[in-house]
């Protein structure tokens, strides 16, 4: 089925234009985004249970965005009555005069940015999707994921608790601006199976997902992913500790996506390049990986959770490759810092909500497969280890540190898998170092919409990533 | 619709009780890259949260669901998400409990203007005295006042305002060779210009000092110090402990009266709730389930005295009065700092992302910047990770005799772990 446009959009939209028409006359540009995006979470656990109509992207507001005296202002609220247009435009008047006063007192100028290309466009899309989450059966779904804690718990003497999440939102966007009206309706469902296990007053936990642009229907297949989940919880539980070092190491591709999302992912998010916060900008047609890594990053690359037809900004998705084997191309950018840039925007620029900046964020970021096995790439190591699980990463742009906390590694020796694993691990090292040793890459490529991902600490927005196997070199501890 | 009118509507529902969480925000934003302005933003926004609950027929099991109530919903579209809340509230099933009661509440209406609120960060940070050596790259500043108005089905109405802020802070330095950049986030109440201006000050030198970093040796085997915010998280992991929450699920083992830390300690600690912590942003009379927060000691020379937590997960623990926490503070040791600083030790002072897990007790953090005190002098480090596990490390802990409040947080200025791995990255 088509997933339908929100109808409350539609309703306000010919009063937004009217405030644009209005705003228009003392300033230079001015847009808005209104949003509608309802949808359900659910946790279940052996312990509890939780039915909300509310997630992390459900919301309803609009944020204007308008450029006057060389510099741009914002104005987010959730009350907009499309009948009164004009007193809402003179609350936003009145709101930045106010701003503007305490600016002028402090003797603040502004950076000087330019106008943003309004160029015209009009688009109305609707996704398909099986389910929506405001019509489906609620009840079918705790159930579901309520058997499988259960299920999960049973097939464990260590497991205490199991805890199970879903969420699913239907999202409708719109954008308006003189030139453009852009409305876009998708949904997107994302669930997790977390088992707790505990021996010898030693807790650990595992962690599989499943994701897509897709209905709540996704959330069955949670079904093919706890008995996995519950091996890496076993797994993790009786490891051993890593001895410190560097070793010869193939990322599975969860692992391999978090490395694309924290090194060449937030390391050419370009409105760092405006700020010279990155050391990429430096580094744009030079060598940052071996010729195996090929990286994408774009809405239109994968179709999972954040694949859209246009930004927040109202500017259409886009394919970028950031990196062609092993040669830095580009970054991604937002309107505004593309402005800045003086280049052409990629469709990556992203609010949390309506209530929040843009920023130039990350939609799905991918290694290209490779032409190898995983078997061959085992068979090549003599010492090292097989790293899977994905929990965290944190990145260093300006300097080009990397920390990826990895649930586990399996150990290899001459060329087989041990049986031996280790955790938990950090690794760390500096990024040109961990790409520029891949020397085998699979021949499949998965995707993740499981993340989450923010700007500094804050500012979270749905992420996917991933890529395939990767052979390389990593300082683990 | 008007909130009162959402009462109305829940008291006729089929709802056996509810709660109702209104927060209207004013916030004001600037981003600025070095001083110029990036841009301006105003928040004008109002959520309304509403859980409801529905008795079960078995007489021991309640449904609950909650979601939000949109400002511009009509009446219709008010009811008919009451009502499908209530019919999904039958597939929240829980235990039973009670929702909290009226209790004498103090009046908490705290001043805040943003106007002022922000002119005080844009001075401040425009007063910040930077060199050709390390300067502010860009700043963001956002303040805001909160009006909190919680009621539920047992009568409880109680308003509250409640500043908030932030500022994060980019700073960076540089020599001939190269650019380094430190991120800040700085959380509290109102702007308090003294601390701020002297955190990002100190913030500085450990910019310029990291321009001469060295890589972190490798085979260090010494005690880790902390001295930065960082330093949070150790005491955070206690804190989750003793989370009814956390307790109830069987992630952490431990009831009132037990040890969390070997009676032989040498350093036992003891930590409070706090209602009001100086310029707090979590300064409030009730917690978001309508629970009078008191000041109470949780956790008194490592043995646990109270629980903190969730109602619903109190009541099932038979923990009478607890509240979610807000604020807390750690009481000082005994141990000076002087004499924690004796001897050998790695001091990291700043981190890729340093985290306890709050599951496995695990230790882990990428130093970004260390200074490594040993019988060469001091040593300014860079690179290699920590890590260990914290069940490791409690008897041995060190803190020290003087505190640092980190908004809601107040915790020893020093705090030392001596049983952690440091890995370094020099190449032999």
């Amino acid at each position: 089925m088509k997933v339908p446009f929100s109808k409350y959009l539609d309703s306000i939209a010919d009063g937004l234009k009217l405030l644009i028409a209005d705003l228009s006359e003392d300033h230079d540009y001015v847009s808005v985004l209104a949003t509608d995006s309802t949808g359900f979470s659910i946790i279940t656990s052996l312990h509890m249970k939780k039915v909300s109509t509310q997630n992390m992207t459900s919301e309803r507001g609009i944020v204007v965005r308008v450029a006057r005296h060389d510099h741009y202002s914002e104005y987010a609220c959730n009350d907009f009555d499309p009948k009164c247009w004009r007193e809402k435009a003179e609350q936003i008047r009145e709101a930045f005069n106010r701003q503007e006063e305490l600016l002028h007192l402090c003797g603040v100028r502004p950076y000087v940015t330019g106008i943003i290309d309004d160029e015209m466009d009009s688009v109305r899309f609707e996704a398909e999707a099986q389910m929506l989450p405001e019509e489906c059966d609620l009840s079918v779904i705790v159930d579901q994921m309520n058997q499988l804690c259960h299920k999960t718990a049973e097939a464990s003497e260590y497991a205490y608790e199991v805890q199970s999440s879903a969420q699913s939102t239907h999202i409708s966007k719109m954008f308006l601006s003189c030139e453009k009206d852009m409305r876009q309706s998708y949904v997107y469902t994302e669930a997790t199976v977390v088992p707790l296990v505990a021996k010898d007053g030693r807790n650990a936990n595992g962690y599989m997902g499943v994701s897509g642009r897709v209905g709540p229907e996704i959330i069955a297949s949670l079904q093919d992913v706890w008995q996995d989940a519950l091996k890496q919880a076993e797994d993790v539980l009786l490891a051993q500790r890593i001895e410190p070092g560097e070793y010869d190491i193939i990322t599975s591709p969860e692992v391999s996506g978090l490395i694309a999302h924290e090194a060449f992912g937030h390391g050419v998010e370009m409105d760092m390049f405006v700020k010279h916060r990155a050391l990429g900008e430096h580094y744009i047609d030079q060598r940052v990986g071996s010729d195996l890594v090929t990286m994408h990053e774009g809405a239109l690359c994968a179709e999972n959770v954040s694949s859209y037809v246009f930004d927040d900004e109202g500017v259409r998705a886009g394919d970028t490759i950031e990196i062609d084997h092993g040669i830095l191309k580009t970054g991604i950018c937002d309107a505004l810092s593309a402005k800045r840039l003086g280049i052409a925007p990629t469709g990556n620029g992203k609010r949390q909500s309506f209530e929040h900046k843009v920023y130039t964020r990350m939609t799905n970021t991918l290694f290209d497969a490779g032409n190898d096995t995983l078997e061959e790439m085992i068979a090549s190591i003599d010492h090292g280890y097989l790293l899977e699980g994905m929990q965290s990463g944190m990145e260093d742009p300006k300097h080009w540190g990397i920390q990826c906390i990895i649930s586990l590694g399996r150990e290899i020796k001459d060329g087989k898998l041990t049986g031996k694993v280790v955790a938990p691990i950090i690794m760390t090292g500096y990024v040109p170092d961990i790409l520029g040793n891949i020397t085998m890459a699979s021949n499949q490529q998965e995707v993740f919409g499981n993340g989450f991902c923010g700007k500094g600490h804050k500012e979270i927005v749905k992420v996917a990533d991933g890529g395939p196997y990767l052979k390389t070199k990593g300082i683990l501890a | 619709m008007r909130s009162d009118g959402i009462v109305e509507m829940l008291n006729r529902s089929k709802a056996d009780g509810w709660e109702m969480k209104e927060c209207t925000t004013h916030g004001w934003e600037f981003y600025f890259i070095r001083h110029q302005l990036d841009q301006n933003r105003t928040r004008n926004v109002t959520h309304i949260d509403v859980t409801v609950y529905v008795n079960m027929d078995d007489g021991k099991s309640v449904g609950m669901a909650n979601g939000e109530i949109h400002p511009t919903w009509s009446e219709r579209e008010v009811e008919d998400a009451v009502n499908r809340l209530c019919e999904n509230a039958k597939y929240g099933v829980n235990p039973s409990f009670d929702l909290n009661h009226p209790s004498d509440t103090v009046k908490c209406q705290q001043e805040t203007d943003p106007y002022d609120n922000a002119r005080d960060y844009i001075h401040t940070l425009q007063s910040i005295a930077e060199t050709d050596q390390a300067y502010l790259n860009s700043y963001e500043i956002f303040t805001q006042a909160d009006t909190i108005r919680y009621r539920n089905s047992n009568g409880i109405d109680v308003t509250e305002v409640v500043p908030s802020s932030m500022a994060e802070v980019i700073v960076n330095a540089r020599n001939d060779q190269h650019e380094i950049e430190l991120y800040r986030m700085y959380r509290s109440g109102n702007c308090d210009s003294r601390y701020l201006k002297h955190e990002i000050e100190k913030t500085m030198q450990y910019g310029i000092d990291r321009l001469s970093a060295v890589d972190t040796p490798s085979g260090l085997n010494l005690p880790v110090l902390f001295s930065t915010e960082e330093s949070v998280r150790i005491y955070d992991w206690f804190m989750t402990q003793i989370d009814t929450a956390y307790i109830y699920r069987g992630i952490s083992k431990v009831h009132k009266g037990d040890r969390l830390m070997e009676s032989d300690a040498v350093c036992p600690l003891t930590i409070s709730a706090k209602r009001n912590l100086p310029n707090s942003s979590f300064n409030q009379v009730i917690d978001e389930e309508g629970a009078l927060i008191e000041d109470r000691v949780l956790i008194e020379e490592g043995v646990v005295k109270s629980l903190i937590g969730p109602r619903r997960f109190c009541q099932y623990l038979k923990e009478d009065h607890t509240f979610n926490l807000t604020n807390y503070e750690v009481t000082p040791s005994n141990v000076p700092e002087e004499q924690i600083r004796q001897g050998s030790y790695l001091e990291v002072v700043e981190f890729s992302g340093f985290e306890v897990n709050a599951i496995t007790g695990d230790i882990f953090g990428e130093i970004r910047l260390g200074y490594l005190h040993d019988e060469n002098g001091i040593t300014v480090v860079k690179g290699g990770s920590v890590s260990g596990n914290i069940a490791d490390q409690k008897k041995d802990m060190l803190f020290s005799d003087s505190l640092t409040q980190y908004n809601n947080k107040s915790v020893p200025t020093v705090t030392c772990l001596k049983h952690l791995t440091i890995a370094g990255c020099a190449k032999n």
